[in-house]
């Protein structure tokens, strides 16, 4: 079972890592200052609930926080794709996009956790979910006011989600050994967590006239596999920065 | 040899460590201390960060371990992710503090953030037209506020909900 959980626990924890990295590089570069302050400050959640989870794994006896983080190959993540993308051009359309539908996500998710039977995890998601609620406040209340705003605020933001909501239906693949963790109680089937999600942003999106199509199985395609330990073609770059500093110096104590 | 210690009174020393974050208040008042457990010949002490992502927590640890090392005792510090913060667990020294310090305090904890964001008072002049300028502060727990009343910039102490 411990290599159940450690899919499970990984993949969680991946998409914090990595969305956490995307989301620090806004630092410096927000449209404005208070937009600056908001992606930096839930950038560091984000880090900080990825340590969390991987400290569930290391208090099993399995690898440190820093070495989940900076000493596995890249097959050894597990990941949703939607998460690697890069900033692309600084787009904070794409930016505010992203960071709603993986929001969204992890409402979800903590809130299916929370009832997990694995008790370490229910008790972690009883936690992360009282922080998160910040972070989807503020996901939806942006997209609710800029959906609501100029031409070119919705034509952007259409354009976001029509590229992004094929990626963000990719979180919710089904996991390798589901069928065991569904079994043991410890959360619900990706597909109906999926369902639970489409249920929470495409009512917003309705109402905004942004709704998108579902995306077909041809375009699913290339985003399949992260779960798997299959990476998106931006995950190289990112890992090397992210560990730029580690590998310089692999022994250092910190 | 046993320890001659409780851990009533390991509580009482670690009064004078601060909140890194907030140093007008003590991480005991903060609620930040679990249970202390003084067996024969050890000390633990539960600590229980505000936010998960809270970049104090090594420090902290170190802090408690110096602070009771220098009284004689070897402590072992667990950091406790797997349960919530809570703010129910702030002394009413803890929010007396937060106010002396300048922070608006919630008047309201709603699970709903967006109740609680909604109704602020100016802590320097009490009024209640202030407006929120971000959600997120400089670090995890604050929130940045304007009053238009007296025109000052203020923050709220923003706890998980």
């Amino acid at each position: 079972m411990i290599e159940a959980l450690e899919i499970l626990l990984l993949s969680l924890a991946d998409d914090d890592l990595l969305i956490g990295h995307r989301e620090a590089e806004w630092i410096g570069l927000g449209p404005i200052l208070e937009e600056d302050i908001a992606f930096a400050s839930i950038a560091q959640d984000e880090t900080g609930h990825a340590q969390a989870y991987y400290q569930l794994l290391t208090d099993l006896g399995l690898p440190t926080p820093d070495e989940y983080a900076f000493k596995r190959s890249a097959s050894q993540f597990r990941s949703a794709h939607l998460v690697e993308l890069p900033n692309f051009d600084y787009d904070y359309a794409m930016a505010l996009v992203r960071h709603f539908f993986h929001d969204a996500a992890e409402q979800v998710r903590l809130e299916a956790l929370r009832q997990s039977s694995y008790e370490p995890l229910a008790g972690l998601a009883e936690r992360l979910l009282r922080e998160e609620k910040y972070h989807w406040m503020h996901a939806h209340t942006w997209i609710r006011r800029l959906g609501r705003s100029t031409e070119e605020a919705h034509f952007r933001l259409r354009s976001a989600i029509d590229q992004l909501f094929p990626y963000a239906w990719m979180v919710f693949e089904e996991l390798p050994m589901e069928t065991e963790m569904v079994e043991a109680g410890w959360l619900p089937p990706s597909s109906e967590l999926r369902q639970r999600w489409l249920e929470k942003v495409m009512p917003i999106l309705e109402s905004l006239n942004l709704a998108p199509t579902f995306p077909s199985e041809d375009v699913l395609l290339p985003m399949r596999g992260g779960r798997h330990g299959l990476r998106s073609p931006y995950f190289d770059e990112l890992y090397a920065e992210m560990t730029e500093v580690s590998s310089a110096d692999p022994d250092a104590e910190w | 040899m046993s320890l001659q210690v409780s851990a009533d009174s390991i509580r009482e020393w670690l009064r004078t460590v601060p909140d890194p974050e907030i140093p007008h208040v003590s991480v005991v008042d903060m609620g930040m201390i679990g249970e202390i457990k003084v067996s024969d010949s050890q000390v633990s002490v539960e600590l229980i960060p505000t936010f998960a992502g809270c970049p104090a927590i090594k420090l902290l640890q170190s802090q408690i371990q110096t602070l009771l090392r220098e009284r004689g005792l070897e402590a072992k510090v667990e950091v406790r992710y797997d349960r919530p913060w809570r703010v129910e667990d702030m002394s009413p020294a803890g929010w007396q503090a937060l106010r002396r310090a300048g922070f608006a305090i919630p008047k309201k904890l709603s699970p709903d953030p967006s109740e609680m964001l909604s109704e602020v008072s100016c802590p320097r002049c009490g009024s209640e037209a202030v407006s929120l300028s971000s959600p997120f502060g400089p670090t995890a727990c604050r929130a940045i506020f304007r009053c238009h009343s007296c025109g000052e910039a203020f923050e709220l102490f923003k706890p998980p909900l």
